[in-house]
């Protein structure tokens, strides 16, 4: 039982991991109508930066967080305004240019860092112990900030004008212009939301999972993976199947071992893909 | 594409006497690049049918696990575990092609990047079999019998295994080109201009696309048998994601309108890139720039240069 317990406790810190990058990933497949790669980059960058301003520069953990979202965001900013923006609804092209933006990023990390992995020292210590259940402190703030996001997320989207506006845009991106919607200002608000949200993911889960440049590819499939399932453009439905990408990691990685654990990760995929391709909770896109 | 006799001629003389001049590390560089051609005209066939993959790892990693398997385990000669090699990831594109080829768009790209994480982690996976992260090790060289020499072994010297890769090469991308060019490529081509309207005029979709997927895939499962036994081994890392994404963005850069594109994009950018081999980490920035120059730049890839030169020049003058 206690195992049991410990075990979902895992598969949701898992979950909390991927579920702000995979939120970020759906909203730009739902409104760019492309599939970033270069999407699991922004985490690694965040998680990057925040290591070098406080462990390098030696600054306040939150500031270091606080500044590195903000460099990666104008990052993120640049790169959508001249590099995704004319392969939006494009296929092949759109993959060539976040690939190679991928492998930009990923090299420069390389050479600027090195190959060894990076650990932000953590900030909150200690661990809860109920009857024989670990939760880190760092682990319970994580899930709770990115459940919190996960909220934050949602009520842009229903409550506020632009948030409406975004939803409009990926259902039906012509109706949306015709409506006077700026789609150029579209585009960049959801690029800042969602390089904000994967690039937070990299400072808060710095002190947790060690950062290394190989993190982001792994980090941009299992996102990939995770909006697939829940549904391209559903932001509900990427959050609840990085959840369930969490418990499936976690239960099949305890009972069977880390690469029987991707193994199911990925038939899970295949299995619902063909029985529901447009997923949990995604409509259909013609891309 | 028409055929120009004269310059296809060339280029096969000039690939038939240019290792004798070459140095070793060239000569490998080229048995990769003859590798890589072969897939990529395979992708670009299932690319015309209008499906984009990007997990062609997949066949590849299974001709080449089967081979090795067949070859280590039971010491099957290499000619036939080869075939086997290729055969194994034709069937295993036939079943798994009329499942997933219905589906579309990015649905289906994500489904082919799943097939090969799926067969990277079950590599991994059952180690008994597979070896596991080390792979399978001393995979034996092809070994024929000549008339006159006797028995000749291909060993660890290059050159035969250039002129083996070089015939692969041939037949495969010969094979694919008249397919193209016959009844069945002209539907190829319909399906990808609007499948609707094929499967209205009585078209079987899915049929013509599980061809061109298992025929790339044989084709992509001989390579990869021919890779394990060159290499001497196998391992599950030779078939990361990345490497996937790679064969596709050659096949981009390249030129995805006609076959030479598929041909043209990894004899360039493999041979340029290893140019820049001195700048060993930084070698990944020279080819992320180069795809980002074409694509911005040339969106028809790489062939339509003499194009676009003609246009400049006829304008200049």
């Amino acid at each position: 039982m206690e195992q049991v317990t410990q075990m979902i406790i895992n598969g949701f810190v898992l979950g909390s991991n991927l579920v702000m990058v995979a939120m970020g990933f759906s909203m730009l497949i739902g409104i760019m109508r492309l599939i970033q790669f270069a999407h699991g980059e922004m985490y690694m960058l965040g998680g990057y930066g925040t290591w070098y301003i406080t462990v390098q520069l030696g600054l306040n953990y939150w500031l270091a967080l606080f500044l590195s979202i903000a460099i990666v965001t104008v990052f993120g900013i640049i790169l959508e305004r001249y590099f995704l923006r004319q392969f939006r609804e494009t296929l092949l092209p759109a993959v060539v240019v976040t690939v190679a933006w991928m492998m930009i990023l990923e090299t420069g990390a390389l050479l600027i860092f090195g190959t060894s992995s990076k650990a932000i020292p953590t900030v909150f210590s200690g661990t809860f112990n109920v009857k024989g259940i670990y939760l880190s402190k760092e682990r319970l703030i994580v899930s709770l900030i990115s459940l919190a996001s996960i909220g934050a997320i949602l009520l842009f989207m229903s409550k506020t004008k632009e948030g409406r506006a975004m939803r409009a845009v990926a259902r039906e991106t012509e109706t949306a212009m015709l409506m006077g919607v700026n789609l150029g200002r579209i585009f960049r608000l959801s690029m800042i939301l969602a390089t904000i949200l994967a690039a937070a993911a990299g400072g808060l889960l710095g002190p947790i999972f060690t950062m290394s440049p190989m993190v982001g590819v792994s980090m941009s499939v299992k996102a990939l993976v995770a909006i697939t399932l829940g549904g391209m453009g559903s932001i509900g439905g990427a959050a609840i199947a990085s959840y369930m990408l969490g418990m499936i990691e976690s239960f099949s990685g305890t009972l069977a071992g880390a690469d029987f654990a991707m193994l199911i990760y990925f038939l899970t995929l295949i299995l619902v893909l063909l029985i529901r391709p447009q997923g949990f909770f995604g409509f259909e896109y013609r891309l | 594409m028409r055929i120009r006799k004269v310059p296809i001629a060339i280029l096969v003389v000039l690939f038939l006497v240019l290792p004798l001049a070459l140095s070793e590390f060239w000569l490998s560089t080229l048995i990769s690049i003859m590798g890589t051609i072969i897939l990529t005209s395979g992708l670009r066939m299932i690319y015309i049918t209008g499906r984009l993959s990007l997990g062609h790892t997949f066949p590849v990693g299974i001709g080449a696990y089967t081979s090795a398997l067949l070859s280590t385990k039971l010491g099957l000669n290499f000619w036939f575990s080869f075939l086997f090699g290729g055969s194994m990831a034709a069937l295993i594109a036939l079943l798994l092609g009329y499942i997933v080829l219905r589906i579309g768009g990015v649905y289906f790209v994500v489904v082919t990047l799943a097939l090969a994480e799926i067969l990277i982690n079950f590599l991994l996976w059952a180690k008994p079999l597979t070896g596991g992260v080390t792979g399978i090790v001393n995979i034996p060289g092809p070994v024929i019998y000549l008339p006159w020499i006797g028995r000749f072994e291909f060993g660890y010297d290059l050159l035969p295994y250039y002129y083996l890769i070089f015939v692969i090469m041939l037949v495969s991308v010969g094979f694919m080109y008249l397919m193209e060019k016959s009844h069945i490529g002209r539907v190829f081509h319909a399906l990808r201009q609007n499948d609707l309207l094929a499967e209205h005029v009585g078209v079987d979709i899915t049929s013509y696309r599980v061809l061109a997927f298992v025929v790339a895939s044989f084709f992509a499962g001989l390579v990869g048998a021919f890779m394990a036994h060159f290499h001497h081994y196998t391992c599950p890392e030779d078939f990361h994601v990345t490497e996937s994404l790679f064969i596709q963005i050659y096949t981009f850069i390249g030129g995805i309108g006609s076959l030479a594109g598929a041909i043209v994009g990894p004899l360039a950018i493999i041979s340029v890139s290893e140019l820049f081999r001195f700048a060993k980490e930084a070698q990944p920035l020279f080819y992320a720039g180069a795809m980002l120059l074409v694509i911005m730049w040339l969106p028809g890839g790489l062939i339509t240069i003499p194009a676009l030169l003609k246009k400049w020049w006829s304008k200049g003058s």
